[in-house]
């Protein structure tokens, strides 16, 4: 009997293993991916909130994270001055 | 219109040629038209899988060269007379193929079929990049093998700058023994992770490496075949079924044939 358990707990433990480095590989790779697309990203973000706002690219700060189930995660933060009044932009919305 | 489906995957030797061939056998048995394009220049295969390398007279880039036209170049299927295989060029070409030259030749040929099935060599480079340009759908071949999951993983963000309808995944080389005793990914985690659709799952069946001998379509009362069958069967009726190769494995008589296998 307590061989049988150390064979489960074994084949338990391969398959956690085996889950893990996957997880940890697919990760890895999702997470080397936003370096470069962070600044076009930012960098249209930036285009289209000014017309809204004064802000500058200092202002915004933007970083993409990989979550443990593999969903990116992005943080976006903009510090504005002052926003545009209504009426001095077109207004235009989907609902 | 014939619909284009890519097979792709990145990585090689995961079977994107045998179940490209596969599909194609099941499609034409259900009464489709279907041409097979082989697009792995230099390094093509399907000829062989298909058990036609010996009729091949015209390949693909004889077409492009004006050598011969389109129609002269098919290879028609002895068996079923609406599958039809182009052939790609055995040896070493050394001027660029630009895929437009390619689309050219299918939009000659698309009135004549329901499906083009186009086998793309592995890796992301030109030879991909001009056989995902000529496709409206893909399917991306992974096996249960953490750097076959990486590398699929991969392409499925490549084809995001693709004009693709759909894209699926379709798992091969599964064992139902080693994915129940926990010595193989199971294929949940692995569409968990890739959060992608799955087409479909086909088991590591010997009758497929009996298919690679011998040439031709596997054995029609076959697992691996009735695996095909679901998947030609999601791809145009829209049936979605995929194959339990874990199901052989269940219950008492499952167990014995896990240990037996194991310890043959």
């Amino acid at each position: 009997m307590g061989k049988m358990e150390e064979g489960d707990n074994m084949k338990n433990s391969m398959q956690l293993v085996c889950n893990n480095r996957l997880k940890s590989v697919l990760v890895q790779d999702k997470q080397s991916n936003p370096v470069k697309i962070v600044n076009v990203l930012k960098s249209e973000i930036l285009y289209t909130l000014k017309n809204y706002m004064e802000i500058t690219a200092s202002d915004l700060f933007l970083n993409i994270t990989v979550d443990e189930y593999g969903y990116y995660v992005l943080d976006i933060e903009a510090r504005v001055r002052r926003l545009k009044t209504v009426g001095s932009f077109n207004e235009k919305y989907d609902e | 219109m014939a619909r284009r489906i890519v097979l792709t995957s990145g990585k090689g030797g995961v079977g994107k040629t045998t179940i490209c061939a596969n599909l194609g056998y099941c499609m034409a048995r259900m009464g489709l038209n279907v041409l097979m394009l082989d697009l792995d220049m230099g390094l093509n295969n399907l000829d062989v899988v298909m058990g036609m390398e010996n009729k091949v007279v015209y390949d693909i880039i004889d077409v492009i060269e004006g050598k011969c036209r389109a129609k002269q170049a098919l290879i028609q299927d002895f068996f079923l007379p609406k599958l039809y295989l182009l052939p790609s060029i055995h040896c070493f070409y050394n001027k660029k193929i630009e895929w437009e030259s390619i689309n050219k030749i299918l939009e000659e040929l698309d009135f004549m079929f329901d499906y083009i099935l186009i086998d793309c060599p592995a890796g992301i480079e030109a030879g991909f990049v001009r056989a995902v340009s000529l496709a409206q759908e893909a399917i991306i071949v992974s096996t249960p093998h953490i750097s076959s999951v990486r590398d699929s993983d991969k392409v499925f963000s490549i084809l995001n700058n693709y004009d693709l309808n759909s894209k699926y995944l379709v798992v091969n080389r599964a064992r139902g023994d080693l994915i129940l005793s926990g010595d193989m990914i199971s294929i949940d985690t692995i569409v968990d992770y890739m959060k992608t659709e799955l087409l479909g799952v086909i088991p590591d069946d010997d009758v497929i490496s009996c298919q690679l001998m011998a040439g031709g379509s596997v054995y029609s009362e076959s697992e691996a075949y009735q695996a095909f069958e679901m998947i030609a069967n999601s791809i145009h009726f829209g049936v979605k079924k995929i194959y339990d190769c874990t199901k052989r494995y269940r219950g008492f008589v499952g167990s014995i044939r896990r240990t037996l296998k194991r310890k043959i």
